[in-house]
């Protein structure tokens, strides 16, 4: 009976210390909610619905019309494979980009501080200014790259407008704004590298390649691939540089899901139909999510 | 020094924030808002500042104003307007079809005694905002969309008195220039997908076919006004013949570009001849472009296919009061005094070229150069554009004219793709109709 009894007081104890967290826990819930999931949530239930930007409290189910209507749409197809290029050429071009700087920013020679710092501008920059200096750049007549070629009687071109060049020259923006943040997290990497491993390995024998084979790479592989995945978002969900510089065109040959969402959304008013791309959106990029929060648990 | 702890930091911070919730939700009723695109803007300071003191003395609030960019403009109204904010709405000739239906505008019909000003505005500018048996929105400037050219090139050629009218001729005149200069282009248009100018322009040659707007409300729905012959005659003589005619007016190099190219390339003699407003009068940074505009520029209609009519692209700005906003009366106010003879003077000072053919009888033209005056004849026979979903037709419109510049289609089968997309378009500005 006295021990039913402790049983009883440390339930009792137990219940009122869960309580109390649920009271704690229950403010940040509740905005989290709010914030977060009720928007996911109406997003998603539009997607099944037909409504309209100018009214959006009009709403008429219509089943998995949208989606029907996604699956038939060439566009949608053509946005998806331009955002999976995209996010996969610019991604990888970032991450070898940004190891060559890393290393280089490695070295111990005088100036390389002020070299530090340079390599950071770019990333500095907001997107607007990238994409106006790259415009300039390229301006039939008088951008300084057609110039050059001019100069060198190499064929002209307003770059943003060639259905080839157009989106080699949106990865070149973006590849040009997150290198150096992939250098400065990778080169924080291998700054926590043991000089004594590099010692050890040299006092074998080892070469300079076997040496970033051996050691760089695999202490700095959980920094670059949690790098990976979160550009990977941060690219896939990207929607200014390609708006600001090409609209999607030409011939939508720089169409990519965000600014497909944006169309539809806000220059058709198609609310509903945008919504169904955006959950699709969101379904692949859960995807990144689980393999991010999964490498953040890694040990 | 002191230094800064941690709870002063935190005590700063909740401070800052309630303060800042306290503006948020807390709103001022002494003030009005206007958003206009040039809200913020040194160079219309002193209209500005004028409308804020006149403002003031005739409602005793205070005027806030804010720049935004048409398209943020637009979509900010579009999301928060219900709010009230703000008060008085700038936009441009298609914004107010889409605040109509988004039941955000107050109808002007049965305020417009309160407008002192109201009979002298040109009835093509009110025009421009009447439907659904109602008046939408005052105007406060305008124009009919021209060609702007280079005199002393045309003049080379034995067009002393300007290019030709006909289209065949004049497509073949820009050829020959472009053939003959190795640094200028013989006539440019915009064509970058997005770019509002574009579907301007091409809106403009269909107005010719049409004599009217591109859609008609017949009683029940809206009516495409042209068909794919039209279309394939504005896409094959011009857009095709501009980058790949036996003679093309224009470089490859200037396909996909917009306005910057247009505009800034013209004043440096970059084009012999382009679409423009008078705006073109701004462009005035180099003293190049000062003698450009000075010393060789004249203005004509746009060349047209024989038996057409001389319609062109009207643009008219409109001001609009929010039909949410806590004082309708003070907004109209606003939208009055904005609109009035005495504002739109200062706006010619700060800007010529908006007021260069005003939308009010009481107003002067800003154009002194005979050249130049062919703009008034272009706002004469401007077509406002239809209240419909503009969106719904733009990006069909992009897609026809990139099929053609970039051979991915004929002008025949772009047209014809054109015509369907526009047709089966629902264009409809109303979310509740079918």
């Amino acid at each position: 009976m006295e021990r039913l009894s402790k049983y009883r007081r440390e339930f009792t104890s137990l219940s009122t210390e869960t309580w109390l967290g649920w009271g704690l826990l229950l403010p940040a819930a509740l905005l989290m909610f709010v914030v977060i999931f009720y928007p996911i949530l109406d997003g998603i239930v539009m997607s099944f619905q037909e409504r309209s930007f100018l009214r959006p409290d009009i709403r008429t189910f219509t089943g998995l019309g949208n989606y029907t209507a996604l699956v038939r749409d060439s566009v949608f197809w053509t946005a998806l494979w331009n955002s999976a290029v995209l996010t996969g050429v610019s991604v990888a071009l970032q991450f070898l980009l940004g190891l060559g700087l890393a290393l280089l920013l490695k070295q111990k020679v005088p100036g390389i501080s002020i070299f530090r710092s340079i390599t950071m501008i770019s990333w500095v920059l907001p997107v607007i200014v990238i994409v106006i200096i790259f415009n300039w750049l390229v301006q039939p007549g008088y951008g300084f790259v057609n110039l050059i070629l001019d100069r060198f009687g190499l064929p002209t071109n307003y770059w943003f407008s060639s259905t080839t060049w157009a989106m080699p020259l949106i990865i070149l923006m973006h590849v040009w704004k997150n290198a150096p943040f992939f250098a400065i997290a990778l080169f924080a990497s291998m700054q926590s590298i043991p000089d004594e491993l590099y010692e050890a390995a040299e006092m074998d024998g080892a070469s300079a390649v076997q040496q970033f084979r051996y050691i760089t790479l695999p202490n700095i592989s959980y920094v670059a691939m949690i790098m990976i995945v979160l550009h990977v978002l941060y690219t896939f969900n990207n929607f200014d540089f390609v708006w600001l510089s090409t609209g999607g065109g030409p011939l939508r040959t720089t169409e990519v899901l965000p600014t497909l969402v944006y169309r539809e959304a806000f220059q058709q008013y198609a609310l509903g139909y945008a919504a169904s791309i955006g959950v699709v959106m969101l379904v692949i990029m859960m995807a990144f999510t689980v393999i991010y929060v999964k490498l953040e648990d890694f040990d | 020094m002191t230094n800064l702890s941690k709870r002063d930091f935190l005590k700063a911070s909740g401070a800052a924030t309630a303060a800042s919730l306290a503006g948020c939700l807390g709103g001022d009723d002494d003030q009005l808002t206007f958003w206009w695109i040039e809200g913020e803007s040194e160079q219309f300071a002193d209209l500005n500042q004028w409308l804020e003191e006149s403002v003031e003395e005739e409602t005793d609030r205070n005027l806030e104003l804010t720049g935004y960019a048409y398209s943020d403009l637009r979509q900010n109204v579009l999301t928060g307007g219900r709010q009230g904010t703000p008060d008085v709405i700038e936009g441009v000739i298609e914004h107010p079809g889409d605040y109509v239906a988004a039941e955000l505008l107050e109808p002007l019909t049965d305020h417009t005694d309160e407008v002192p000003h109201f009979d002298g505005f040109l009835d093509s500018a009110l025009d421009a905002f009447r439907f659904q048996d109602e008046l939408w929105a005052l105007p406060y400037t305008g124009n009919g969309r021209a060609l702007i050219y280079n005199q002393e090139v045309l003049g080379e050629y034995g067009y002393e008195e300007g290019p030709p009218e006909d289209i065949d001729e004049f497509m073949e005149l820009a050829g020959t220039i472009n053939a003959d200069y190795d640094d200028m282009n013989g006539f440019h248009l915009t064509t970058e997908r997005g770019e509002v100018r574009v579907t301007q322009e091409f809106a403009s040659h269909v107005y010719q076919h049409t004599d009217g707007p591109l859609y008609e409300w017949d009683g029940s729905e809206w009516e495409l006004q042209a068909d794919a012959d039209m279309f394939e005659a504005v896409l094959d003589d011009i857009y095709y013949r501009m980058f790949h005619g036996d003679q093309p007016t224009v470089d490859m190099d200037y396909r996909g570009s917009g306005w910057e190219t247009n505009d800034v390339g013209y004043t440096e003699e970059e084009h012999a001849m382009i679409h423009c407003g008078p705006w073109i009068d701004g462009f005035r940074d180099t003293d190049q472009q000062e003698e450009v505009l000075d010393e060789k520029t004249a203005v004509s209609l746009l060349p047209k296919h024989d038996g057409t009519s001389d319609a062109t692209y009207m643009e008219v700005k409109p001001l609009m009061i929010n039909a949410h906003s806590d004082s309708i009366d003070d907004g109209l106010v606003v939208a009055s005094l904005f609109s009035s003879p005495e504002s739109l003077e200062l706006m010619a000072e700060a800007d010529p070229g908006a007021v260069a053919t005003p939308v009010h009888e009481d107003v002067e033209s800003t154009l002194e150069d005979e050249e130049w005056m062919a703009f008034n004849d272009a706002f004469e026979n401007g077509v406002a554009p239809a209240p419909v979903a503009w969106g719904r037709i733009r990006d069909p419109i992009y897609d026809a004219i990139e099929e053609v510049i970039y051979e991915d289609q004929s002008p025949g089968d772009a047209a014809q793709e054109l015509e369907t997309a526009l047709i089966e378009e629902d264009v409809t500005l109303d979310p509740e109709a079918e």
